[in-house]
């Protein structure tokens, strides 16, 4: 098999204070191995570590104790983030640059000839939506668009590694929705991602496999469908019927008679998520059409269809 | 900032002469560059570099090490031993510093460290030297082995970034301040006429020393830990950027803006001050003259060092009376030694002198009543016999007397008058043949080429002078240009304002790789001072300043003794006379690490009319990059050390 892009071994991170007393044990004897061609979740509540084991590999913290490399190289080496793209928790850029002169910048810091530059800057404003604000300085931009200019910065050096730190925070769901297709290209183009985030539902759309973290500690670690395959369970779903009492009755003695229980049954609703979508492309179909009171929006047009 | 003020009000709070009062030679470059200097240099970086290297070695020990690639790590592994004579220095000298504090100490026997030092053979200096110059190899060496990778295109990067964020941080609202001065200054500066030029350089040098030199530290201070708390850091470390790019880059991108500064500022005070001179002023300042200086010992006089000492002005001026000191002794006499003279002088058909004296009088009541001087041009070729029976056969034979140019050329003998009398406060001339300058050219190889010799001619009256007080003018009087060689030198002296503002944002960036901006920014300006009352620092190590150190003026105010008597010879007055002469002797080995900052002041060449010599600027240039250089190397390691995430 191919050498793991990332493996840390016992990676651990106390933070001390001014006295160099313990005050947080951020992340604690870490052993995860990220694979090439991957998208790597990492996951957990607030405060659960996450950020910290990035920028432990991003080298921005030294490890406490044990080490981790990084496609071979310790996290130390300068030379590894010639092939690193990292997108930070927040907008860390500067806001007097505009969208262009921010990837330029961050262009010239991979020692990019000048052509290339621009190609690759002109290419990535389009890629993120861009085009039409790329000489407005960052300091104008809502939350969300400099969530796509740092993407886009990510991606200048054209990386073979792709560090996320919650990718999808302060995008609307069709910019999330946007985000992960993006994602799942990078995948596609080879290139291997390690994400981070707390919003669940992210996760489980893309990531191949994920890791756990709670308190510092490594909770759960692989493949998503192996974790979430609940094999005592079953699901199903069916058309051309209607739910009656009847038909209830006749299921839950069916699987009686083969020794489970029916937990619950009922009519599908569809996500938050897919239900916005749906206004959003009625809305761009029908230009002008406004929410009135008394009307209900979509309630006549089948649920769970796209 | 005060020390800007203190040099430049310095002329304004005295009596101003119109001549160069520098108490300290032009710096020459070989003077900087010669191998005593050179070598103290090493012994002084090394000291610390070395000192490092074992910090480092007793804290990280021999891992990291290994985990270098196997061609640094035997670099390394060679130079560490090759340090090894420098750690053992160190560890010496630390003993010996602390000597005072060891039982049985006894200050008349042992000698201070610093005399020790001084009395080591040289070639255990020598060796040491080397030593020190592989443990400053061994701390580059992460430096140097990643050298080939630096790239110009990412330090210019980071330096154009630098260059507009101090724009958009509006920090040229601060020069408005400066054009304010500028517009009402004169209200407030009144001068005689004659100190116009004085004046007015003086006031926009200063204006623009304390401007500059504050922005600077504040752009430079701020800089990295400003990036670090909004967390732009994390984005550029995280890309292939060396922290030695982060630092040379922001380094350029605060020279230059600050260079394009200073360049604008130059020449809007050059125009403040050129528009209407008054023609006093243009006859005192208005010029760079390029003085060639001789070489100043006296005869009949208390030694031949000195001139009589007549109270005033420290030591700096020697004074000759008018009377020989006891009867039957010769007349004092200043005698100045022209060792080198420029072979242009020759050509001319004269050469211009100029000289300032003193005048201290013992009767009162006569200021502003010109002095009687006499004064003496000799060559190395004169004879006075010759000439005494040349004139007398003259006289007998009839024959017109010798013109001054005939003396001069055959001669080598030119005597502007039998008394030349000379004012206060100003600068006096005498036209010299060119042809003493030819008579001088050739002749008994151990005589100076030329002498002259200084009387006073009135026996109740001193007249003191200094080596700098009278020199041959080496640029053409006749020439003309005056306005534009006084500009030309105006720049020369932006220059070394240059070198200040280099010194000031390197300290500060370096400083700030590692502290919080305000730190940085008052620690910067505190090394910057202290740099500038060097001499201060001095006396106190000496011990010229009355009172005793620290330790022993605290206890004096705890036990509300005088300060001036002895104290007594207690056990605890002992440990705290002792505990002083420990601190004396780190301030004493501290100094080595400040800055020179009075030698980049050159307001008075400017000021005065006097030509800023190019090799003087250069030698300071130069020992201004070389005392820049191991701090860079600082701000390396502190970067490189530094968890750019880590808590602040
Ligand atoms: N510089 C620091 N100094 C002290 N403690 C820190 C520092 N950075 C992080 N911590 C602590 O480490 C722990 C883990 O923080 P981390 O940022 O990794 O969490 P996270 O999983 O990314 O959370 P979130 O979902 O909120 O982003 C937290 O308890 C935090 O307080
Ligand atoms: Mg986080």
């Amino acid at each position: 098999m191919a050498e793991p892009v990332v493996e840390t071994q016992k990676l651990t991170k106390i933070f001390l204070d001014f006295w160099g007393r313990k005050k947080k044990v951020a992340l604690r004897a870490l052993d995860i191995k990220v694979n090439q061609g991957e998208i790597f979740g990492l996951l957990g509540p607030n405060g659960s570590g996450k950020t910290t084991t990035i920028k432990l590999l991003l080298g921005l913290l030294f490890p406490t104790e044990g080490r981790a490399t990084v496609m071979g190289k310790s996290t130390t080496d300068v030379r590894k983030n010639e092939l690193i793209g990292y997108l930070p928790e927040e907008s860390y850029l500067y806001r007097f640059l505009n969208a262009e002169e921010t990837l330029d910048f961050y262009g010239r810091l991979f020692d990019l000839p000048a052509s290339v530059r621009v190609r690759r800057s002109q290419e990535l404003i389009e890629r993120v939506g861009l085009a039409r604000d790329k000489k407005r300085q960052l300091r104008e931009y809502s939350k969300g668009m400099r969530q796509r200019i740092g993407l886009a910065q990510a991606l200048i050096n054209d990386p073979k590694l792709v560090i996320l730190d919650e990718p999808t925070s302060g995008l609307d769901p069709l910019g999330a929705r946007w985000m992960k297709d993006l994602i799942r290209d990078l995948r596609n183009e080879g290139k291997t991602v390690i994400m981070c985030s707390h919003r669940l539902e992210d996760v489980q759309d893309i990531c191949d496999r994920i890791a756990i973290l709670h308190e510092g500690d490594l909770q759960s670690y692989g493949h998503v469908s192996d974790l979430l395959k609940d094999t005592m369970r079953v699901e199903m779903r069916a058309s051309q019927v209607k739910l009656t009492p009847e038909l209830e009755k006749d299921l839950r003695e069916v699987l009686t008679r083969h020794g489970g229980t029916l937990d619950t049954v009922g009519n599908p609703t569809t996500t938050l998520e897919d239900y916005f979508l749906r206004i959003v492309e009625e809305s761009k179909a029908r230009p002008g059409r406004r929410f009135l009171p008394g009307e209900q929006t979509g309630k006549n047009e089948p649920v769970g269809k796209k | 900032m005060a020390t800007g003020l203190l040099d430049s009000m310095t002329p304004l709070l005295q009596p101003v002469f119109a001549v160069l009062s520098l108490e300290r030679d032009p710096l020459t470059i070989s003077r900087v560059l010669d191998w005593y200097a050179i070598r103290y240099y090493l012994l002084t970086v090394g000291s610390v570099t070395s000192l490092c290297l074992l910090l480092w070695f007793l804290f990280r020990g021999w891992k990291q090490v290994s985990r270098l690639s196997p061609g640094t790590k035997l670099a390394f592994t060679i130079l560490g031993l090759l340090s090894l004579p420098m750690v053992g220095l160190d560890i010496f000298s630390l003993a010996q510093f602390t000597q005072p504090l060891w039982p049985n100490y006894d200050p008349e026997k042992t000698a201070p460290a610093a005399i020790s030092a001084m009395m080591r053979p040289e070639w255990i200096n020598d060796v040491l030297a080397f030593s020190a110059l592989a443990s400053i190899l061994a701390v580059s060496l992460p430096f140097l082995v990643n050298l080939p990778r630096l790239s110009f295109r990412r330090i210019f990067a980071i330096a154009k970034l630098s260059f507009k964020e101090a724009i958009r941080k509006r920090v040229l609202y601060a020069f408005t301040g400066l054009l304010l001065i500028l517009l009402f200054g004169s209200w407030f500066i009144p001068s005689k006429s004659s100190d116009q030029i004085r004046t007015y350089v003086t006031v926009v040098f200063w204006a623009m020393t304390v401007i500059l030199l504050m922005v600077s530290a504040l752009l430079a201070a701020f800089g990295i830990p400003a990036d670090i708390k909004s967390q732009s850091l994390f984005l550029i470390v995280t890309k292939p950027v060396e922290r030695v790019e982060i630092l040379l880059g922001r380094l350029l991108g605060y020279m230059s803006l600050l260079t394009l500064i200073l360049i604008v500022l130059t020449g809007a005070g050059l125009l403040y001050i050129l528009r209407g001179v008054s023609p006093e002023a243009a006859e005192e300042s208005l010029k760079a003259r390029a003085p060639v200086y001789g070489i100043l010992h006296y005869e009949n006089t208390g030694s031949e060092r000195e001139g009589d000492n007549v109270g005033r002005e420290w030591a700096y001026r020697g004074y000759i009376s008018g009377s020989a000191a006891t009867p039957g002794s010769g007349q004092p006499k200043a005698i100045w030694d022209f060792t080198a003279l420029p072979s242009v002088l020759a050509g001319r058909p004269t050469v211009t002198a100029e000289f300032t004296f003193d005048i201290y009088r013992t009767t009162k009541g006569f200021e502003n009543q010109g002095v009687g001087i006499g004064m003496a041009f000799t060559t190395r070729n004169y004879d006075a016999e010759k000439l005494r029976l040349e004139r007398e056969s003259r006289d007998r034979e009839g024959k017109p007397a010798l013109t001054p140019d005939e003396l001069a050329e055959k001669f080598g003998f030119f005597q502007p008058a039998a008394s030349i009398t000379f004012y206060d406060f100003s600068t006096g001339s005498v036209e010299v043949p060119g042809k003493l300058f030819v008579n001088a050219q050739t002749g008994p190889e151990d005589k100076p080429p030329i002498i002259v010799t200084v009387t006073c001619k009135e026996i109740t009256q001193y007249v003191g002078m200094a080596r700098y007080d009278f020199y041959f003018r080496e640029d053409d009087t006749s020439r003309g240009a005056d306005a534009l060689r006084f500009s030309w030198n105006f720049a020369k002296a932006s220059m070394g304002l240059w070198l200040r503002i280099l010194l000031v944002t390197t300290l500060a960036l370096v400083l700030s790789t590692y502290l919080s901006g305000v730190v940085s920014l008052l620690v910067a300006l505190f090394v910057f001072m202290l740099g500038q009352f060097q001499e201060f620092l001095l006396a106190l190590v000496i011990g010229r300043v009355a009172g005793g150190g620290p330790l022993e003026n605290l206890s004096r105010l705890i036990t509300n003794e005088v300060a001036g008597k002895q104290l007594e010879n207690t056990a605890l007055n002992n440990v705290i006379m002792n505990t002083d002469r420990v601190l004396r002797e780190f301030l004493g080995g501290l100094m080595n690490f400040l800055p020179e900052v009075q030698s980049l002041s050159f307001t008075e060449y400017v000021s005065n009319g006097f030509n800023i010599g190019g090799a003087d600027l250069a030698a300071n240039a130069i020992r201004t990059v070389a005392y820049l250089l191991p701090w860079l190397l600082l701000g390396y390691h502190a970067l490189r050390e530094r968890e750019v995430a880590g808590p602040t």
